[in-house]
């Protein structure tokens, strides 16, 4: 089965370490087209190297305008968080 | 006659030239942004698209006000008109205000659903940019808001982009008509009724960008531009009027003290500026639409888009010759170059007293959009076009003393402002320098001011004369 595909903005990728954050994330690659790009909050877990994550799904990373990062992250969806935004989640700018 | 809806545009469009169907199915990720970003770039027709993928018997029209030629046609006017006499003409109409009529029937309402059958991915909503924050339903439309306690409805071109299925994420500036209201209702921590019209006619849209001050009331201003009253439905579920010949309309709630991630997006400036940041949410409630919807498109991003054409190209400039007008400042042309994103001003005017560029200056630096959103203000004589750039460019080359004509002062910024840095944007910090490209009037006429070299300014009539009646003898056409 294909790994499944999501993204996130995030101020700096690389300070992101790994472990379990709050991230606002879209999926890249839903079942039905029509939902990409649809955004929700979600507690994951998350690895730089998708190697040491084997059974996680695939995270692309972008900047906060939107440049994406090179690599793409492993990710794992801990908890679903809701549609609106928690307030840990807020963005400094 | 006003084009009643923007089918009518559309028809007109292609008739001039200016719009092409195209029968290929295209993509609503991405590449019919690209497509509407290309025309943007090139000047080609703007493209109606009939077939989008996964959306069958939806329909796309894109670039549709992305020239001076386009807004002409949505105006009644010829197609070709000088851009003066289209913005003489625009000027005209802006002052008049004409009272919408309200109608029981209307084509937006044709189709509906309600409650948990609100779906926004119902329709083709396009990945206008590639790295843009999500899809954006709403790139050329009016976001419909009425003053609490209050009879004045504001119309504002606001982006909205899916968050989910009945959510869209909006920026709505502290500073604009609707960020202010929405202030006034967060305070009270109460829901706000809004509508959203996509697609309505080209001026109803035209009047949504431009800014008319508080208090007043686009949909008139509608009137005036159209010269005919904009016909009104009520919606189905909140207490606010739309426009009737919609292609689709949106109501619900903004929530109180709700932010959900918007943005970023490829913006008018040409860059992507704001970064993706919590704003206002608004939930949509009930959705209404005509058979066959036409999904309206405005790609930003590099100009000229149709943003540019209206609010640059002759929105602002009415406003400024308005105000400059009252002000009793003797100008002979305003200009705001629509690749020069609002940012730039090009006022030309008599000189009967020095430093006449610090007054206009001061004068639209007081108007509170014109002070955030303009930067450079260029002050040219009555010799000079301000619409031909080449004098205008010739006259800060020539009459522009670098250091005494020019002044810089701060006031407020414009966040979206790619040359600001981030903390300006997030504080509002900015400031404005202006180009005097005048002759001090102190200087002697015949010892100090420079003679204009050209053929109308230094050969005598008499040669002028001769030359232009020989010159198909000469061998010229």
């Amino acid at each position: 089965m294909p790994k499944k595909e999501y993204d996130s903005f995030v101020d700096n990728p690389d300070a992101l370490a790994d472990g379990e954050i709050a991230l606002a994330i879209r999926e890249l690659t839903p079942d039905n087209r029509k939902k990409k790009y649809l955004t929700r909050y979600a507690k994951c877990i998350i690895c730089h190297d998708p190697k040491k994550m084997p059974d996680g799904d695939v995270l692309w990373l972008r900047w906060q305008r939107g440049r994406q990062y090179p690599k793409p992250f492993a990710i794992k969806i801990v908890e679903e968080l809701g549609e609106f935004l928690p307030k840990q989640v807020r963005y400094t700018a | 006659m006003a084009f009643k809806d923007n089918r009518e545009f559309v028809a007109a469009l292609e008739k001039a030239g200016e719009a092409i169907q195209i029968e290929q199915e295209v993509d609503w990720d991405l590449e019919a942004g690209a497509i509407v970003r290309r025309v943007c770039e090139t000047g080609a027709p703007a493209p109606f698209f009939q077939k989008i993928k996964d959306y069958p018997g939806h329909r796309m029209l894109g670039a549709m006000c992305s020239s001076f030629k386009r807004l002409a046609i949505a105006l009644g006017l010829r197609a070709d008109i000088p851009i003066r006499e289209a913005a003489d003409e625009f000027y005209r109409r802006r002052q008049k205000r004409i009272k919408p009529v309200i109608v029981k029937d209307a084509p937006c309402q044709q189709n509906m659903v309600t409650g948990k059958d609100v779906d926004l991915t119902m329709f083709p909503a396009p990945m206008v940019h590639d790295g843009d924050g999500g899809r954006y339903l709403c790139t050329w439309h009016l976001v419909i808001t009425k003053e609490p306690n209050s009879d004045w409805v504001n119309w504002g071109m606001y982006r909205q982009m899916l968050h989910n299925e009945r959510l869209l994420g909006t920026l709505a500036l502290p500073n604009s008509d609707l960020g202010k209201m929405l202030a006034k209702y967060e305070a009270k921590e109460e829901k706000i009724p809004f509508a959203t019209a996509i697609g309505a006619d080209p001026l109803c849209a035209a009047a949504g960008c431009l800014s008319v001050g508080v208090g007043v009331s686009e949909v008139e201003v509608a009137g005036g531009l159209r010269q005919e009253p904009v016909e009104l439905v009520k919606c189905k579920t909140v207490d606010l009027e739309v426009p009737a010949h919609a292609e689709i309309i949106l109501e619900g709630h903004v929530l109180p003290g709700v932010r959900v991630d918007e943005g970023p997006f490829g913006e008018y400036t040409g860059f992507r500026t704001s970064p993706r940041y919590p704003r206002p949410v608004f939930q949509v409630e009930c959705i209404t639409w005509r058979d066959n919807p036409i999904l309206t498109m405005s790609n930003m991003g590099v100009p000229i888009a149709d943003g540019n054409i209206i609010v640059s190209g002759l929105g602002t400039p009415a406003l400024i010759r308005g105000l400059l007008e009252s002000s009793g400042i003797p100008i002979t042309g305003v200009y705001v170059p629509p690749e020069g994103c609002g940012f730039i001003v090009i006022v030309a005017t008599k000189k009967p007293y020095n430093n006449i560029a610090a007054h206009i200056a001061s004068v639209i630096s007081a108007q509170p959009f014109l002070q955030a959103s303009v930067s450079q203000i260029i002050v040219v004589d009555d010799t000079v076009d301000p619409y031909n750039m080449s004098e205008v460019i010739h006259a800060m080359a020539t009459k522009l003393h670098p250091l005494k004509g020019t002044f810089t002062f701060p006031c407020m910024g414009w966040p979206l402002a790619p040359y600001l840095s981030m903390a300006e944007r997030m504080q509002f910090r900015g400031g404005k320098i202006v180009y005097d490209c005048t002759w001090p009037l102190e200087w002697d006429p015949e010892t100090e001011k420079p003679v204009k070299s050209s053929f109308r300014g230094i050969y005598p009539e008499e040669v002028q004369k001769k030359v232009l009646d020989n010159w198909q003898k000469y061998g010229f056409k």
